[in-house]
């Protein structure tokens, strides 16, 4: 169903919090963060086929978030917040595969991902790989 | 898009999907001279432009209403929308049905007979691989030996890899058959291993319906209507037949034709939804549902991806995402497997969203590691056959409704025991398999069901199936499913080249039937 209510502040803070449990900072870059990831699916999140399934998923880590380890989930350190989206992918799986699903298409879109992951992007112009059968 | 003012209402067929089968259907139905209307409800397509290399591309060639998954397991119907249907997405992958395929009760005591064999698709097998184009070999599992219009593609390095492996442990890796020029034909280019056919094929060297059989179609007077969603099959009561079809058009405004002959190729999710949607005072269930099979035995493939990375590049993205290298060494029963049926591997790797979407369910550092493997990984595909089951049915949800305000479709799946086995002895022979091949790390990645089919089955009781053997229902004479939903079992290999050999072989019937005066 679609929700016509705004996105909301906390809808932003607790979708990128979660979004960095699922790719989260190093130092090979910053993760899901870097890429905005949570703001994009928080944008989106209220008009999306998915809607009702991200505002279920959304209660649910709020109040796992808060019966768990006393505090919001954009509140989370490194360690809860991993902790966090296990206990999500038992116990709300369909949201916590929405939510990787999403969070992997912002991070595995971008150009900057692709370089340092080692995939050169569209090869069409340039005729495509003539040394695709040898070795790499 | 606004439509036309002046469109003919009245044709000798209406045709729902412009897929690989509709589109098939249509250009043989009007090379016999019938007046045919396709009724497309995604987009088309044109130019390369129109499908640039973009994993969002999903966004457009992929279902993108609604749908409600229920049962427990996960299944990826992937049903295309668009003119080319699923071939804008596909990965061109067509091996022949095996003998045994048709006949699994008689022959392991599962599953159920089919009403045809290999041999009543033989001539119609040819006649597809010619006309779509098919390069490869038959391999060394073949149900007969056969020759292919291309020869074979050449292994890229990722599935020499893989290939490597295999061979170890003594299976008999082999190119298999796919629609994907590894030559220049029927004026299209040769395959340049852009590793983006999911995405839509930039060059057009893969297959699509909207490439092969459509222009043919629309060459012949075929007139093919994009935007237009069929919300209803007509009936008319009175004369005991369906009379045509009512869609709607991008600006939601509704429109009919009459035919006299009602066509489905709409996949084996959205066929028998349209079906149970056209229910009326004759067929309260469903048109053409008197048997209540309508949605039920829903199938899928059982499938695992298994990645194995190296310790040197494998730059997999090289080549054809999928099918460089298949090996059907296991799917021959055998009493001892401690399961029925069997299944292939086949290679199969992706761009970055989709490696990352099929991984599975990891996430943190190991998710993040994973992903920074990319360079360095290779996977094949465990594909096995899934049982059909009552349980497992397409319905019509009734809640959720799609843009259309239409009741969505809703799935219901749960593997059966064997299902299980059987994915699960495919994943553990490709894990081996990677070892062999040198991996220094093998993952197991997603769990999920490929495919749709078997949800308006074909049958020779009108009790026990939907269709007769030349997709005609049992109910309704001039109504016709010519996609995977009439398959009776899902066998363990891909189902384009079957779907489309069996809507060859209904659309000379139709036009047999047509010529003798049925549909008047």
């Amino acid at each position: 169903m679609i929700h016509e209510t705004p996105v909301t502040l906390q809808d932003i803070t607790t979708l990128s919090a979660l979004a960095s449990g699922i790719i989260p900072a190093d130092d090979r870059d910053a993760g899901a963060t870097g890429v905005h990831a949570g703001a994009s699916i928080a944008a989106r999140m209220r008009t999306s086929p998915y809607a009702d399934v991200y505002l279920d998923g959304l209660k649910a880590a709020s109040e796992m978030s808060k019966s768990n380890f006393g505090i919001d989930v954009d509140a989370l350190d490194t360690t809860q917040l991993h902790q966090l989206v296990a206990i999500l992918r038992e116990q709300v799986p369909e949201f916590f595969r929405q939510l990787r699903a999403d969070v992997c298409v912002y991070y595995l879109s971008d150009p900057g991902v692709w370089q340092r992951i080692g995939f050169p992007g569209p090869s069409t112009d340039d005729g495509g790989y003539s040394d695709f059968d040898q070795p790499q | 898009m606004a439509m036309e003012q002046q469109v003919n209402r009245q044709y000798d067929a209406v045709i729902v999907g412009a897929g690989p089968t509709g589109s098939l259907v249509a250009a043989k139905l009007a090379a016999a001279g019938l007046s045919v209307v396709v009724l497309e409800s995604g987009d088309r397509f044109k130019g390369h432009n129109a499908l640039e290399n973009t994993e969002a591309n999903a966004g457009k060639i992929m279902w993108h209403e609604p749908r409600k998954h229920v049962g427990g397991d996960f299944v990826i119907p992937k049903t295309g929308v668009g003119v080319g249907g699923g071939t804008l997405s596909w990965l061109g992958v067509m091996p022949r049905f095996h003998q045994a395929d048709f006949c699994t009760y008689s022959t392991e005591g599962v599953g159920a007979d089919w009403p045809i064999s290999y041999d009543d698709l033989r001539p119609h097998y040819e006649t597809v691989e010619r006309e779509f184009g098919v390069a490869g070999e038959s391999g060394p599992f073949a149900p007969e030996p056969y020759t292919l219009p291309m020869p074979a593609h050449r292994m890229n390095w990722h599935a020499q890899v893989l290939a490597r492996g295999a061979k170890k442990l003594g299976a008999q890796p082999f190119a298999p058959p796919i629609a994907i020029n590894s030559v220049a034909r029927d004026q299209r280019p040769a395959c340049i291993y852009c590793g983006w056919c999911a995405s839509g094929c930039p060059t057009g060297a893969k297959a699509t319906a909207a490439n092969t059989y459509l222009p043919k179609a629309e060459r012949l007077g075929v007139r093919v209507i994009s935007g237009a969603f069929v919300r209803r099959v007509n009936y008319d009561a009175a004369k005991g037949r369906a009379c045509g079809v009512t869609w709607i058009d991008d600006l939601r405004k509704e429109h009919r034709v009459d035919a006299k002959v009602v066509i489905l190729a709409a996949h084996a999710v959205e066929t028998p939804r349209l079906l149970l949607l056209s229910a009326n005072p004759t067929f309260p269930e469903g048109l053409a549902n008197s048997s209540g099979l309508v949605g039920k035995n829903f199938m899928s493939h059982p499938t695992w991806q298994v990645f194995g990375t190296f310790d040197h590049p494998i730059n997999a993205y090289k080549g054809m995402q999928m099918g460089h290298v298949m090996v059907q060494d296991y799917y021959q029963p055998k009493p001892t497997n401690g399961f029925a049926r069997g299944y292939i591997l086949v290679s199969y790797m992706m761009t970055p969203v989709t490696y990352g979407l099929l991984s599975g369910e990891s996430y943190g550092q190991d998710f993040k590691d994973f992903l920074y493997d990319y360079q360095h990984t290779a996977a094949w595909w465990a594909h096995a056959e899934g049982l059909p089951s009552e349980n497992n049915t397409v319905t019509l949800d009734p809640e959720l409704l799609d843009s259309h305000h239409l009741p969505v479709a809703r799935v219901t799946y749960k593997w059966g025991d064997n299902d299980v086995k059987v994915a699960a002895a495919g994943r553990d022979k490709a894990a081996e398999m990677m070892e062999a091949s040198g991996a220094a790390k093998v993952r197991i990645g997603l769990n999920y069901g490929a495919h749709a089919m078997g949800s308006c089955r074909m049958g020779i009781d009108p009790q026990a199936s939907v269709v007769n053997e030349f997709c005609q229902s049992h109910d309704v004479s001039n109504l016709f499913i010519c996609d995977t939903s009439v398959f009776v079992t899902g066998t363990g290999v891909n189902p384009t080249l079957t779907a489309m050999a069996i809507a060859d072989r209904a659309a000379e019937y139709l036009v047999a039937a047509g010529k003798r005066g049925d549909f008047q």
